[in-house]
């Protein structure tokens, strides 16, 4: 394996690992206020757990932006060569998508948690929690657009 | 398709009539009382009395249904326990019914059931307070078999333990650990004894002895034993077990008993539902000015209801006097929508959770269906999920058949399933089975037919990116033309074609520019022309109506400057693209996995590969659904409504409207329907 490809695997590994890691304090932090309500009343389990779901799509992303890098490096059919420049290129890449999930993730678990304490008071509400939490995301979104967009659109494999 | 004209009915009459007039306003649910004005000589009156006594019994019966959750848990607990006793258990459905109801039903089947039912109560009511006591009662004996166990080691009776002639007796408690004292200071005639654990103890002494020992007690931390019973501690122990036991009986039987109450859940929630509209009229007439003999009730008519809801009082009241009025300006008017089916439950879940239109506002909704409904699709991007999805809500809407408008959220989805399918089937997702396995098969070749972008093959994937943004640019655009025609009609003329129409101008300019670009249309420059003319509109725009050309200036600067605003909104609708690209790429590894597990384990896989890729794909649908409609209600609410759209009016709620259990009919479409028939009878002849 070349440097490049190794460079390339650690932007994969960054876009799952630290969007991942982003969600899951996210998800952790509007769990916990969740499992608060639910203790007080368990028939708005369904509401809380939608909101605390919704800091869960930044892993999602990751996941998806270190696919299509493993794709594009063709792990599943023999390992491309990459040169230094392609794997610097590819880790380069990944890191918007890595970034932005890591702290969108966070943030907008907090929110969730926030719209989770709105749910516990007025139930029927809880459409606007979710687009407030909806709010912070969009910046994930973008990081996955341009990372998907860096990933996928150049050829690594020709790249000297 | 619009915010329905309203209008106001004002009527006088008797206070005898009152009870009876209102029940005609429940019964044909077309109008909303309204707080009248201040009349000389008039006050309103809430009857506080008459409102205890409905809260009350709405109170009571909320209890009972309470009581029957618990009852059927418990029973359910313990027909599931290991002794479990052969319950049948009854059906318990506390849930809303799905059920349209006169509400001159309603009032006879309460009136012929409500002696019974709250006789029921009742008898709940009655368990209820011989379950506490049980529960207080077993709490007490497990207490004292607690306390007993200390004494379990000495055989003899409570009562017993007292002294004689010659010999002092001490049976009690001391402190852990205190048992040496007791051991070493002890008299050679004392005779101890210890419990297991050691706390216990039982002394005898003779007489003489009594104060020596009392004091070795002391030290020892010596608490008397309480009891004083005709009994041993193992026989008040195992009376006391038996009690308890007896207890958990009777309390199975209670639960059994108030079980035989499950059948009358749904009289129940009529019931509730009764006192519920109740309160509410109470409410109406909290609102109402009156005298003694009479009063004055004002409240809000749909326009086309207004003629039935007047004849139907007349009936009901003939002395009462009926005004109808059309609204004045600043009254504070009720909204109620009228949509086409394919609108409303777009209007109901999408618009009205923003906020419902202010009356004589413009009608959002037929605006908001579409791009709601032309997103969705581009979002979920599969065909195959766009066709279970609507599979399962038309199925959902065929077999329940939801009564009015209890099933608008699952039709909306239902109707988004069909965008999703068109827009699948232009990308070519099909479950996210990739196009070389789909060109294997002949359906597979069918469906590929109508693919025409493909997300995932290099450059395309910007075609796509692209028509994410040009669709924002469209809804961007159809913004501000429904700002423009809301400043049109509320006159400011000039503001709305230098402010609003100028940006429509503009982004027509740059939709014409790109196709040319693009090579679709042979334009030159007009693309270019026409977004500059839209440009120099909204220059003219920010200097309009000021005098001052240093603030004439700086208005213009700010209208186009404000133009990185509108970039940002349409860089918004990237995510369009971005959920779209989510659905398909997660459905792709869901499909690599089946397909590794089918190659790795031979025969074996097959199976485990199906459950895999079930799983997958259900995960994969429904983390999307929840994705999609959280990001289009957004592109909704921020982007659209920004420009134009308030959402601060009020829903319309007749009386009789809001209740809990079930639904009651009322006459607001059949009104309008009677209406436009006998518009065309009378047209008719004219023609």
């Amino acid at each position: 394996m070349t440097l490049g490809t190794f460079l390339a695997l650690l932007g994969a590994a960054l876009s799952v690992g630290l969007a991942g890691i982003g969600s899951s304090i996210g998800v952790g932090t509007a769990g916990r206020a969740a499992a608060g309500v639910v203790s007080e009343d368990p028939d708005k389990f369904i509401k809380c757990l939608i909101l605390q779901l919704i800091p869960g799509t930044q892993g999602l992303y990751g996941f998806i932006i270190g696919f299509l890098a493993l794709l594009k490096i063709n792990v599943f059919a023999g390992v491309s060569q990459l040169s230094l420049a392609a794997g610097l290129g590819m880790l380069a890449a990944c890191l918007p998508m890595a970034i932005s999930g890591l702290f969108s993730g966070i943030h907008q678990g907090k929110v969730a948690a926030s719209g989770i304490a709105l749910v516990a008071k007025k139930p029927e509400e809880s459409t606007k929690a979710i687009v407030m939490s909806a709010m912070v995301e969009t910046y994930a979104l973008l990081g996955l657009i341009a990372s998907f967009l860096a990933v996928f659109l150049p050829n690594y494999a020709a790249m000297v | 398709m619009a915010v329905a004209a309203m209008k106001k009915l004002t009527l006088v009459a008797h206070a005898k009539d009152k009870r009876k007039i209102l029940k005609t306003l429940v019964g044909l649910g077309t109008a909303e009382v309204a707080a009248s004005k201040d009349y000389d000589k008039t006050v309103k009156c809430d009857d506080a009395g008459l409102r205890a006594e409905f809260e009350r019994k709405l109170n009571r019966v909320s209890f009972a249904f309470s009581f029957m959750k618990d009852t059927h848990r418990e029973l359910n607990k313990l027909s599931d326990g290991e002794k479990a006793p052969e319950i049948p258990l009854e059906k318990l459905n506390l849930k809303r019914e799905n059920k349209l109801i006169e509400y001159d039903d309603m009032i006879s089947e309460v009136t012929e059931n409500e002696h019974d039912l709250f006789s029921i109560i009742s008898d709940l009511e009655d368990y209820n307070t011989r379950l506490t006591d049980i529960k207080t009662e077993t709490a007490r004996l497990t207490h004292q078999n607690e306390q007993l166990r200390d004494y379990l080691d000495f055989d003899i009776k409570f009562s017993s333990v007292k002294d004689t002639q010659r010999v002092a007796m001490f049976l009690g408690l001391i402190k852990g650990g205190k048992k040496e004292i007791l051991l070493e200071g002890a008299t050679q005639t004392a005779v101890l004894k210890f419990s297991g654990s050691g706390d216990g103890v039982f002394a005898m002494c003779l007489k003489e002895e009594k104060e020596q020992i009392s004091k070795l007690l002391i030290a020892a931390d010596f608490s008397r034993c309480p009891f004083t019973q005709d009994f041993t501690a193992k026989e008040l122990t195992d009376k006391n077990n038996q009690r308890i036991n007896e207890l958990a009986e009777a309390r199975l039987d209670i639960y059994k008993q108030a079980a035989s109450a499950f059948k009358y859940a749904y009289e129940l929630k009529v019931l509730y539902d009764y006192y519920f509209i109740e309160l509410a009229k109470l409410d109406a007439l909290a609102r109402t000015a009156a005298t003694s003999k009479a009063f004055v009730l004002e409240a809000w008519v749909t326009a086309s209801a207004a003629e039935l809801t007047q004849s139907k009082i007349k009936e009901a009241a003939p002395s009462a006097e009926i005004f109808v009025s059309d609204p004045q300006k600043g009254d504070p008017v009720p909204t109620y929508i009228r949509s086409n089916k394919f609108v409303s439950p777009f209007g109901i879940n999408v618009t009205a959770m923003y906020g419902v239109p202010k009356y004589g506002e413009l009608d959002p909704n037929p605006f908001v269906a579409f791009f709601y409904f032309l997103f969705f699709g581009f979002m979920l991007g599969d065909a195959g999920y766009g066709i279970i999805l609507s599979l399962a809500c038309f199925a959902y809407l065929l077999f329940r058949k939801p009564v009015k408008n209890s099933g608008s959220f699952i039709l909306m989805f239902g109707l988004c399933g069909l965008s999703t399918i068109l827009w699948g089937a232009i990308f070519g997702g099909w479950f996210s089975i990739e196009s070389q396995y789909l060109q294997g098969s002949a359906i597979g070749r069918f469906l590929l037919n109508f693919k025409l972008i493909d997300p995932l093959s290099g450059s395309q994937a910007l075609v796509m990116f692209g028509m994410a943004l040009g669709l924002g640019v469209i809804q961007i655009a159809a913004g501000f033309f429904l700002s423009g025609v809301t400043k049109f009609r509320a006159n400011n003329k000039l503001d709305a074609i230098f402010n609003d129409f100028s940006w429509v101008v503009i982004l027509l300019g740059f939709i014409v520019l790109v196709f040319d670009l693009l090579g679709i249309l042979k334009t030159s420059v007009a693309g270019i022309v026409i977004a500059l003319t839209g440009l120099a509109m909204l220059i003219v725009g920010g200097a309009l109506g000021k005098k001052n050309p240093v603030k004439m200036f700086i208005g213009a600067f700010k209208n186009v400057y404000g133009g990185i605003n509108v970039f940002a909104d349409i860089l918004s609708y990237a995510r369009l693209f971005g959920l779209g690209l989510t659905t398909g790429v997660i459905g792709m590894v869901i499909n690599k996995i089946g397909a590794l597990i089918i190659d790795l384990i031979p025969y074996a896989g097959y199976a485990i590969a199906a459950v895999v890729l079930l799983g997958g794909h259900a995960f994969n649908l429904l983390i999307n659904l929840l994705g999609v409609y959280v990001h289009n209600c957004r592109l909704q609410y921020v982007e659209f409504f920004g420009k134009f759209y308030g959402g601060e009016g009020r829903a319309f709620a007749p009386l009789g409207s809001k209740t809990k259990y079930v639904y009651l009919t009322d006459k607001l479409e059949t009104a309008n329907n009677t209406k436009t028939n006998k518009l065309e009878i009378n047209n008719n002849p004219t023609k």
